[in-house]
């Protein structure tokens, strides 16, 4: 019996980038006419696996092999070019361009060798499309279709390439249900056409639904492929999750006394009907994952936003944000998930950087350069900023030393409640473990915290309460009292289960 | 007080200054009168105007966004200040501040339009240059306004230990714009939107109210312009102010000015806007025509584009 070869094979394969090994050691293996599930928590390498099979980076070692030939991804123009098509999770479609004109971008049909022939390109797409049983107007710009109907024009787009191997990450993110179920038949038609399809999707209940296998991945090494048939959504954590945890001695210095009370908060379709208290001392962290909506509740209670409906209660006294530099102004702080984009000045010194919400107390009226630089400068000692120049650009240091001179910024502003949106994503283990002990001496100084992160280690380590968002919604408010992450897991992946 | 942010401006500026002094060195070779104190009057007179509007410019510019109105602006305004002066005959000063009042108002208007109703600075901005130059026409016909009173000639015409007057509105309003833009939180404010408005946002700046000062400024910085060139003409023309913003941008990128935002300095634009006079100035003694002057003043600008890319490359 000859075993047929596989669709495709990545062996072995293997990606560092400074400071952290993204992935080690990892194969995965995609037969003909299956669906292959790759699953993993944020920063398990499912992202950076994709893009070797993409041909958007090469791999540091390793091999892909397809239909048992060795092939090398240069671009992903070679990648398309034999066969596999990536769909991301923010669709590559032109938002301007038809959806006739993005299939075909790049591979027009022509006439006369100079000129498109629009007549047999919306042929050939309305023939693609037919098999997907949903109306799509071919001649406006996909901007004004919906999400779906833009997902189905990106999978004929595959098919007007001949893939076959079609990945995609996540993407029923932005479905109905009845959407999905169209999504799901289609991917059965694909399967039955002999195409390998690899689903990338935090969804266990959709994994279990549609895949064959299921690989887990986590930091960055393989763990397991399952049958999905042989498994169930609580293996599937534990595989995820599953790891030795040390357990710190967490002292909390929280107290009774509500510092901050938010009540219903609404925001376009990202946050809703969001409650939650927070105390004196207290570090509350907030879990779930990318999309749940968790930075877009923050933005309201740092007033970058205003919410549609609900309120907001500072130390029992209502209060209505019209400008960040209100909140501020009520002593509260924010660090941006995005620091290069959000959270820095980069030109700027970081004397300046960090005066900036409190300018106005150093001006009588010219800026008084030596009680700035004094006040900045103590604040840099107390939080240990390497090399200690405040005077150079703010852009020239490392992401926890970026991260330590935003957190200057509010220590100058003497704010009372900070939010830390993902405070140490990129930054390296010694710089973490810094702010983890800046965190807890500000709690302990009387500072009420709230600490947004995909991490859960970290969330378990720091936090006192941790609230888990899903979909835009709290699905639950657990003590942290012998929590673990499968439990957080529970909450944030789950469809349908709320405390 | 000489910060390590700022060493890098220095330096720019520095790299700048010397171009100066090498283009100075070959005109003063090239013809006998360059090198003579009438001729660095000349000089520092005829860039005078520009280097009022390019002060404000800077302002904008460092804001991350543009005005191309300040030559309307400009037109507008000196209009209506001889106007006042001449037909109403009200007292030169007061129809002065009007003036001024007036270039502040007309840069609100673009203020509005781009931090309230966040319209893109280039589209308004480009609307505005018609609209203001429409109405300054349609206000005096088309036609210029003589007989500007004396009093105000004399002022603005008048030597004081050797300079023109002109001068000293430019020395000073440089050093306003220098103790703003550096000794000031508004200055800082300006300085943070154009570097990265989401994050001065954040940080607690307040952006619109930062706008409305840039723009306003610029306003009121073409309006003096054309208030010092209306009084050496003794005459306001409609048509005054075209192509201001032209020479006042290229002076702000000749002195260090990013047009994406975030960096700038005052000194830096004087100097170019001084290069930029010099060069003229340079070339017309050589008997240069006036198009190749032209030709000079284009690849002036782009060879400091490229040494700004070269040098800042390294960062």
């Amino acid at each position: 019996m000859t075993a047929e070869p596989e669709l495709i094979t990545l062996s072995g394969i293997e990606q560092s980038f400074p400071g952290v090994k993204a992935l080690q050691n990892v194969d995965f293996h995609l037969r003909k006419g299956e669906v292959h599930a790759l699953l993993g928590e944020n920063g398990a390498g499912k992202s950076t696996l994709l893009s070797i099979l993409a041909g958007i980076r090469q791999p540091d070692s390793g091999e892909i092999h397809m239909n048992g030939d060795k092939v090398v991804f240069r671009c992903p123009a070679d990648s398309q070019n034999a066969g596999v098509h990536l769909i991301h999770q923010e669709l590559q479609l032109i938002p301007m361009l038809t959806a006739v004109q993005n299939m075909f971008l790049a591979h027009e049909q022509r006439k006369f060798k100079w000129f498109k022939d629009s007549a047999a390109m919306y042929r050939k797409a309305a023939e693609l499309l037919k098999p997907f049983q949903v109306d799509i107007k071919l001649d406006v710009p996909v901007s004004h279709i919906s999400v779906a109907q833009r997902q189905l024009v990106e999978i004929a787009r595959a098919m007007l390439g001949n893939a076959s191997v079609i990945a995609m990450d996540e993407p029923t993110s932005s479905l109905s249900p009845g959407e999905c179920e169209n999504l799901f038949r289609i991917i059965d038609d694909m399967k039955r056409q002999g195409k390998g399809v690899i689903y990338v999707s935090h969804r266990l209940n959709e994994l279990m639904r549609v895949s064959d296998r299921i690989t887990i991945l986590k930091d960055g090494q393989y763990v397991a492929t399952v049958n999905t048939k042989e498994t169930n959504t609580e293996e599937l954590i534990r595989l995820m999750v599953g790891r030795d945890l040390k357990v710190e001695e967490r002292i909390s210095s929280a107290t009774d006394e509500v510092a901050l009370e938010a009540s219903n908060l609404s925001w376009k379709d990202m946050v809703k009907d969001v409650s939650f208290t927070l105390h004196k001392g207290e570090i509350l962290g907030v879990a779930g994952l990318v999309g749940a909506g968790r930075s877009e509740c923050m933005r309201l209670v740092a007033g970058l936003e205003k919410p549609e409906t609900g309120s907001l209660r500072l130390r029992g006294r209502n209060v209505a944000f019209s400008s960040p530099r209100e909140a501020i102004r009520a002593g509260i702080g924010m660090l941006p998930e995005d620091r290069k984009r959000q959270g820095i000045v980069k030109w700027m010194s970081v004397i300046q950087n960090a005066s900036l919400p409190v300018l106005h107390k150093y001006a009588k009226p010219l800026i008084r350069e030596s009680r700035r630089a004094s006040d900045v400068g103590r604040f840099a000692k107390a939080v240990n900023l390497s090399p200690p120049d405040i005077r150079r650009a703010i852009g020239k240091f490392s992401g926890g030393n970026q991260q330590k001179s935003i957190l200057i910024k509010w220590l100058c502003a003497e704010s009372s409640i900070l939010i830390f949106d993902e405070p140490t994503r990129g930054i390296d283990v010694g710089a973490k473990g810094e702010i983890y002990d800046l965190m807890r001496t500000l709690a302990d100084r009387g500072a009420s915290i709230i600490l947004v992160s995909s991490e859960l280690p970290e969330i378990l380590r720091m936090s006192d309460r941790v609230m888990v968002m899903r979909g835009g919604e709290r699905t639950a408010i657990l003590d942290n009292n012998g929590l673990t992450e499968e439990d957080i897991m529970k909450y944030a992946a789950f469809s349908g289960e709320k405390e | 007080m000489k910060q390590n942010v700022h060493l890098g401006k220095w330096l720019r500026s520095g790299g700048t200054f010397l171009a100066l002094i090498i283009m100075c060195a070959i005109f003063s070779t090239q013809s006998a009168t360059f090198f003579t104190s009438k001729n660095t009057i000349n000089i520092l007179q005829a860039s005078s105007i520009n280097a009022l509007v390019a002060l404000g410019m800077t302002v904008v510019i460092i804001l991350g966004s543009i005005d191309l109105s300040v030559g309307s602006i400009a037109a507008f305004s000196a209009v209506f200040m001889a106007d006042m002066m001449v037909n109403f005959e009200l007292p030169w000063v007061l129809c002065l501040a009007m003036a001024l009042a007036l270039g502040v108002v007309l840069g609100a208007v673009n203020a509005f339009l781009i931090a309230v109703v966040k319209l893109q600075p280039f589209i308004v901005t480009l609307g505005t240059t018609s609209l203001y130059r429409a109405i300054a026409l349609l206000y005096t016909d088309g036609n210029p306004i003589f007989n500007l009173p004396s009093g105000f000639r004399t002022v603005i015409t008048s030597y004081l230990w050797g300079l023109p007057a002109p001068v000293y509105f430019v020395l000073a309003m440089t050093i306003i714009t220098w103790i703003i833009l550096n000794r000031m939180p508004l200055g800082e404010y300006v300085v943070a939107t154009g570097g990265n408005e989401e994050a001065a946002t954040i940080s607690g700046v307040p952006v619109v109210r930062t706008k409305f000062f840039a723009y306003c400024f610029a306003g009121f910085l073409a309006a003096l312009a054309a208030a010092i060139l209306v009084g050496r003409l003794g005459a306001a023309e409609p048509i005054v102010g075209m192509n201001w913003e032209t020479t006042a941008i290229a002076s702000a990128a000749i002195g260090g000015a990013s047009l994406a935002g975030g960096r700038g300095s005052a000194i830096g634009t004087i100097l170019g806007a001084v290069i930029l006079g010099t060069l003229i100035n340079g070339l017309t003694l050589m008997n240069v025509q006036a198009f190749w002057q032209l030709a000079a003043t284009g690849a002036i600008i782009l060879i400091a584009m490229i040494v700004d890319k070269v040098a800042r490359g390294k960062e």
